[in-house]
């Protein structure tokens, strides 16, 4: 019998040992005060979207790196540095997560295991039905990127990729840009960018639209693609919410998103551009 | 039983063909690069496929390395889970009423067989990465990703387990079974003593193959956010946005903890006296 009993015991007591872990706040009210007695503040982004957000080893790590929540790699850029002077100016704590990108409004809104997403993300109505978006922190230009040698390379306006299969990354302003080049053929869209920037070189695709300092970024490592910038008139028109990029609250945190906004406020645009081109400048 | 010396390789002849192999590899990519010293103290990346690859490696072998480690922690731990609840499926799935139970003893028996077949059905019947999906995103039971991890690895891997210890006792021959009866021990004792012990070590090769299969299957936990070691290779492909080079990296990883893992395993087998089963394939 005690046999028995033993071999039961040892499956439900290694059930048992999975007794949950703690989930995220409410996501149902303003957390503002519980985030500030906690004393830190959870950023989501994806830790792979030079210059405004990517991974780094702990020996390579500037100062502006902060340590990815549950690992030894650290996460360094542009959105790295605006979190950083969000929780200053909130005087918590920055605990940064790294988040696929479908995953960060589910995290943030439905999980409510972050409390901002700081990712390079464009305050898109269709985002805004589900997240509330602070004011901008950075603004854009959109580019094409095509391998140097393409015959696309030469293009001067998005009218001119007849027949280039052009491709972007799902859930994106940046799919949505794609049905302007007339003539082009619109691709599925990939999970991420750097598997878009495979596709490219491999010859699967021919270009792809992106920000620019992302296609800065991407030419810096990879010598044989080039981005097109266009002159007004023959890039890409796009609606003020989709060319800003903002950060993302929950819609119940009416003061952490009043907060976020007052330390945004604080940061001029000298200041912002500043930090985008030493981001660059740090990016490996 | 021992091969005849004749068929066999002698040892020494062995080290110098893996050697000799090696050294094939490394002469390769040194007429592809012969700069392999300035390749991986570069500043940046080099253009280069192997410049790259070598750049890639040694730059971020720490990342890579605590990512090999997350996911053979993940998968041990996972197939250890996963074997003890497999213990407790295959038992509710042998359950079967006899004429002496009374009704709710039967209906109990019943339905506990039922569920453990229905579990099986489930967790064989669905792809883990929806699995990770459902519980992670979905359910939201779980505070801390890794955990979340665990678990699916263990229930899912559960209901492998389970069908090959079904297996194994169906294995063994029923006159073992009798020869137990006819000594006297009663039918639990029997199947507890003498036909269970013998399906386990029959099925300890297979479960073994489950365990290198988790290491290959646990990529689909990083839709859930874990870092194991393809997770962190897409991290390190976005740093400077060259993929090829990361997962040709990563390709070679894999392979040397499957191959290495199941050489591990099967000088276990060879020492416990077990049959032993080719590299598995993915299930």
């Amino acid at each position: 019998m005690k046999r028995i009993l033993a071999f039961l015991l040892v499956p439900l007591l290694s059930l048992s040992a999975f007794a949950c872990g703690t989930p995220g706040i409410e996501i149902e009210q303003d957390n503002y005060a519980a985030i500030i007695e906690r004393g830190y503040v959870v950023v989501g982004l994806e830790c792979q979207y030079a210059p405004f957000n990517w991974t780094v080893n702990a020996a390579d790590r500037g100062e502006t790196a902060v340590l990815i929540d549950g690992t030894d790699a650290y996460c360094d850029g542009y959105d790295v540095v605006v979190a950083q002077a969000v929780a200053t100016h909130l005087g918590v704590d920055l605990v940064v997560k790294a988040i696929d990108w479908d995953g960060l409004i589910p995290s943030l809104a439905v999980n409510g295991r972050i409390d901002l997403i700081i990712a390079g993300m464009s305050p898109t109505p269709e985002r805004a039905e589900t997240v509330a978006f602070s004011a901008e922190y950075y603004r854009s230009t959109h580019v094409v990127v095509v391998r140097a040698d393409s015959a696309f390379a030469d293009a001067t306006s998005i009218l001119g990729f007849t027949g280039a299969k052009v491709v972007g990354q799902l859930g994106t302003i940046y799919d949505d840009l794609i049905p302007q080049m007339t003539g082009a053929l619109h691709e599925n869209p990939l999970s991420d960018v750097p598997t878009i920037v495979t596709s490219i070189k491999s010859g699967i695709n021919d270009a792809t639209v992106l920000e620019r300092p992302v296609a800065v970024a991407i030419i810096a490592g990879n010598p044989e693609l080039a981005f097109i910038d266009f002159l007004p008139g023959s890039g890409f028109v796009v609606d003020d919410a989709d060319a800003a990029v903002a950060i993302a609250v929950r819609q119940a945190d009416v003061t952490l998103l009043a907060a976020v906004n007052a330390a945004l406020a604080a940061i001029s645009a000298e200041t912002r551009e500043g930090w985008m081109l030493s981001a660059i400048d740090r990016q490996p | 039983m021992t091969p005849s010396p004749l068929t066999r390789r002698p040892a020494a002849r062995r080290l110098w063909f893996n050697l000799a192999a090696f050294a094939a590899v490394v002469g390769i990519l040194y007429a592809l690069n012969p700069d392999i010293g300035e390749a991986v103290g570069a500043v940046s990346i080099p253009d280069d496929f192997v410049g790259g690859s070598l750049f890639t490696l040694w730059k971020y072998a720490g990342l890579f390395l605590d990512g090999a480690v997350t996911t053979v922690v993940i998968s041990m731990v996972g197939t250890v889970v996963g074997f003890a609840i497999a213990l407790l499926l295959v038992f509710l799935r042998l359950q079967a009423p006899t004429r002496r139970d009374a009704r709710a003893m039967a209906f109990l028996k019943i339905a506990a067989s039922r569920f453990a077949k229905g579990y099986v059905s489930v967790f064989r019947g669905t792809p883990m990465i929806v699995q990770a999906a459902f519980f992670w995103y979905g359910l939201g039971l779980f505070g801390d990703a890794f955990v979340c991890g665990l678990f699916v690895v263990s229930v899912n891997t559960a209901a492998y387990i389970a069908e090959i210890l079904r297996g194994g006792i169906a294995s063994v021959d029923d006159g073992q079974r009798e020869a137990a009866r006819s000594l006297g021990m009663k039918p639990v004792q029997a199947f507890f003593a003498v036909v269970f012990p013998q399906a386990v070590k029959h099925s300890l090769p297979s479960i073994g193959n489950e365990f290198i299969i988790n290491v290959k299957d646990t990529a689909v936990l990083s839709v859930i956010g874990i870092f194991e070691l393809f997770n962190q290779t897409r991290r390190i492909a976005g740093i400077h946005y060259r993929q090829l080079e990361a997962y040709a990296i990563v390709a070679v990883i894999y392979l040397v903890l499957t191959t290495g893992l199941s050489k591990l395993l099967s000088i276990v087998e060879t020492k416990f006296d077990l049959p032993r089963p080719e590299l598995p394939s993915s299930n």
